[in-house]
């Protein structure tokens, strides 16, 4: 039972994050490859406020939030003034840079020895140790940024974002700061990100920066494509799908490193055929059509 | 002065310049970019390796029918894939995406075949290398340079000389009118791809030759190699050249004074600097068209 | 509301597109532009939209410079355009896109948003004046159709409303009647009468010059980037220096 309970966890923190990433790449049409660093901003933030100050878990995503949303501003300010292209590999080369500080920043990440021993999180006072109660916070967590989204994408606001997309031009010549729209968007994605790391951190309760290379970043975009982009529950079944499909392989007689290999290639599969026969995904909105 | 440094740029700047050229002028000609030569990297080691044990052939006949193997596989992803995207006029992000995902599926077949340990392609004694400019460089090495010099320089001649070279200009500049014109796309973009392949699995192989072969091979390079076309601008081999050596030697500085650590931080950061501050310079929307 | 340039120049790999070029614009009314293809009007609109930045000159709104603003600021701050090739948002409705042009709506802001206050009613404002407009150019029966799905006449019915739920003071419109049916001509050429009578300035860029005589109330012929007449219609359309520049 704990291991289905765990894989609807991770499903919940691989959902928040795809559903982050579908904010900048499917509703604002920015594709990024940037994500998983601010999935791990967010993990680090939370794992080292927490081991060092005995803090509680909103502060630690609290702090991680507000880190990721000032890098996302470092990143998205220079960087959107790039056009499609040149936009994607600004973000692959932040996303590098991102891992080589975890990876190197050894006084404050302990570098490729990671940080283990991360604690449950406790909230108002209330620790959650049992597997169950964990499933619970992660839902609610969820929960939290669907709405979040639900409210961002029906307004005004969200109806821009989708005029970015589909054509710049025409939003700027009707007086939408488009730079604008494109940082708020990104630093919001930015803190889901973070959210989904801090919740990542206490429940694996060890990190280090293998988890959080430009390797995630696709995944977490493959996540989106193939549930489909530019809708509330698309990258929620992308997530679903990618997290659970491959926990069949455990099944099946398979090494782990064989099964790792076996997954990415069923990853790499998917992202091919969605894109080649079905671009909307599975519930999606939007094809990357622009 | 410490001059292995220098030695060790140049010889890094002719592996980023033989993917460079392979990767830029498939860029030139369908305008993405294409992450699957990050795995074409190592399908020619992987593919040598394969003919050594079980056709039993020797070294340098399994390099060529890698390098061949290479050929053929790029060019049947741009039959299978590429080309069917570019039918259905699908976007470039889209195409982006596909090759994401090649690169994904390929890396890993490598992988699940023959595993993630590193494979040498021939047992040879540890290399001491020849006395150059104050270091040292391996035959090996000098042959990757001569190589990389001879087919950018190649490559060159065919875009400025031959048809081939003017038709991959006109249908990267145009393709609609190209065909309007008699140029076949199908033939010249699958040339293209071809010679792209060979240029990258000569990268691929000699990389293979020195350390050995692993799955992750290609990336590093590829990703190297996508800065030095995008710094070089334009798909100018003299650009390309100059782009290539920088980025090497920018690496291997960072490499001499700072460690291995943040040599592709450094690399990275600088890039982005510089990409950035392009663009404020860059022309305005060529979006809107000018009567 | 004056729009005005100075010394404008633009030019794109050695060809000059603006020479020189200084106009002032009268404060309401319909201008036509008129000149040969690539006589520099298209540049002009997109230099004075600040899609393009001039490589000199400036131009000014009364006494504010422009030249130095973004596109949506100055689209902010009262002039609107069209584009040659009709931008639109084909995937989602008519109304939707009027919606999108029109100007500072407080559902803009990321935190009004999330807290949606005072942003329904304002909402339900936006979407009377954009039924409003689409009423006025006579696209009330397709509000609901997606973008894409309207004819080519529709579609140039839709961008003018656009421009017009912008409340924008000045329109610059690339073509507004090109390629499209007669009948059509005639509609989009009433509803720029119409909108002489609310003291708008219309400008437009235009081949056809039984439509330009039809509606213009002032004429500016351009030709390699610069202005070589100006005046009322039946006064500039009949020298033998502009028939020469059209039909060379």
């Amino acid at each position: 039972m704990d291991y289905f309970i765990q894989c609807a966890v991770l499903a919940a923190i691989y959902g928040i994050l795809a559903i982050s990433m579908d904010l900048v790449a499917g509703q604002a049409g920015l594709l990024s490859i940037a994500h998983a660093g601010f999935f791990g901003i967010g993990a680090y933030a939370s794992a080292f406020l927490t081991l060092h100050t005995g803090c509680d878990f909103a502060v630690g995503v609290i702090a991680g939030a507000c880190i990721a949303v000032a890098v996302s501003f470092i990143l998205s300010l220079p960087t959107l003034r790039l056009n499609d292209d040149y936009f994607v590999i600004g973000t692959f080369a932040f996303q590098m840079i991102l891992f080589s500080v975890l990876n190197n920043w050894t006084s404050v990440t302990r570098g490729s020895l990671g940080i283990r021993g991360i604690p449950s999180p406790t909230i108002f006072g209330c620790k959650i140790d049992t597997s169950t109660e964990f499933l619970i916070l992660a839902c609610c967590c969820l929960l939290f940024v669907l709405f979040v989204v639900y409210r961002i994408t029906s307004s005004p606001f969200g109806r821009v974002l989708h005029a970015i997309r589909e054509d710049e031009v025409f939003a700027k010549a009707h007086g939408k700061n488009t730079l604008y729209f494109k940082v708020a968007i990104f630093a919001v994605s930015a803190a889901f990100a973070a959210l989904a790391g801090s919740l990542f951190a206490h429940d694996i309760t060890y990190i280090d920066p293998t988890s959080f290379t430009v390797m995630d970043s696709i995944l977490i975009l493959s996540m989106v494509i193939i549930g489909g982009a530019g809708s509330l529950w698309g990258p929620l079944v992308g997530a679903v799908v990618l997290i659970t499909l491959p926990e069949a392989l455990r099944f099946i007689g398979l090494s782990s490193a064989e099964a790792a290999n076996v997954r990415q290639i069923i990853y790499g599969s998917l992202l091919i055929i969605m894109m080649m026969f079905r671009p909307r995904g599975l519930v999606g909105k939007y094809g990357f059509n622009k | 002065m410490d001059t292995q440094w220098i030695i060790n740029a140049i010889a890094d700047a002719s592996i980023y310049l033989l993917v460079a050229v392979g990767f830029g002028l498939v860029y030139r000609t369908v305008h993405f970019f294409d992450f699957s030569f990050a795995a074409l990297l190592c399908v020619a080691p992987y593919a040598a390796l394969g003919f050594q044990s079980i056709a039993g052939v020797k070294v340098v006949p399994a390099i060529i029918c890698g390098t061949l193997a290479t050929a053929i596989t790029a060019v049947l992803l741009e039959i299978c894939f590429f080309s069917r995207l570019r039918f259905r006029n699908a976007s470039k992000s889209t195409s982006l995406l596909v090759s994401l995902g090649l690169f994904l599926v390929i890396r890993n077949l490598i992988a699940s075949i023959w595993g993630d340990q590193a494979l040498l392609l021939q047992q040879t004694d540890a290399k001491i290398g020849y006395a150059v400019l104050g270091g040292r460089m391996t035959a090996l090495q000098m042959w990757t340079v001569f190589s990389a010099i001879t087919i950018a320089a190649g490559v060159g001649m065919l875009l400025a000389r031959s048809r081939l070279g003017r038709c991959i200009k006109a249908v990267g500049d145009d393709c609609g009118l190209a065909k309007v014109f008699g140029i076949s796309e199908p033939w010249v973009i699958g040339s293209a791809y071809a010679i792209s392949a060979i240029s990258v699995s000569v990268a691929g192989l000699s990389l293979a030759l020195d350390v050995g072969t692993t799955p992750n091979l290609g990336f590093r390079p590829f990703l190297f190699a996508v800065v030095a076309v995008i710094l070089a601008g334009s798909f100018s081999v003299w650009r390309i050249v100059i782009a290539s050596v920088l980025v090497a030697t920018v690496q291997n500085f960072l490499l001499w004074r700072l460690g291995a650590q943040w040599q592709e931080g450094g690399i990275f950061g600088i890039f982005l600097i510089i990409l950035v501050a392009r663009s404020f310079n860059k022309k305005q929307l060529s979006n809107l068209k000018n009567s | 509301m004056n729009l005005r340039c100075e010394h404008l120049s633009k030019s794109f790999d050695g060809t000059r597109a603006l020479a020189d070029l200084s106009l002032t614009f009268p404060a309401s009314g319909i201008v036509a532009i008129i000149g040969p293809n690539g006589a520099g009007k298209t540049t002009l609109i997109n230099v004075l939209t600040g899609f393009l930045k001039p490589d000199a000159g400036r131009y000014f709104l009364d006494e504010r410079e422009l030249s130095c603003l973004p596109a949506h600021r100055i689209a902010q701050l009262g002039i609107t355009r069209t584009f040659q090739d009709l931008r639109l948002i084909s995937q989602v409705s008519v109304v939707e896109n009027v919606l999108l042009a029109r100007p500072n709506q407080k559902g803009e802001r990321l935190l009004s948003a999330l807290l949606r206050n005072g942003v329904a009613a304002e909402e339900n404002q936006n979407h009377d004046e954009a039924l409003r407009w689409l009423k006025f150019v006579g696209l009330d029966g397709v509000t609901n159709q997606l973008a894409g799905e309207l004819s080519y006449g529709q579609q140039k019915l839709l961008t003018l409303a656009c421009c017009l739920a912008a409340e924008a003071k000045i329109l610059l419109l690339d073509e507004p009647v090109a390629g499209v049916h007669p009948n059509m001509v005639e509609r989009i050429l009433g509803l720029l009468r119409q909108l002489r009578e609310t003291g708008k300035l219309v400008v437009f860029i235009e081949h056809d010059i039984a439509s330009v005589r039809q509606v213009a109330d002032l004429v500016i012929v351009m030709d390699e980037g610069k202005i070589i007449a100006q005046g009322k219609p039946s006064e500039v359309l009949e020298r033998p220096e502009i028939i020469e520049a059209y039909v060379g």
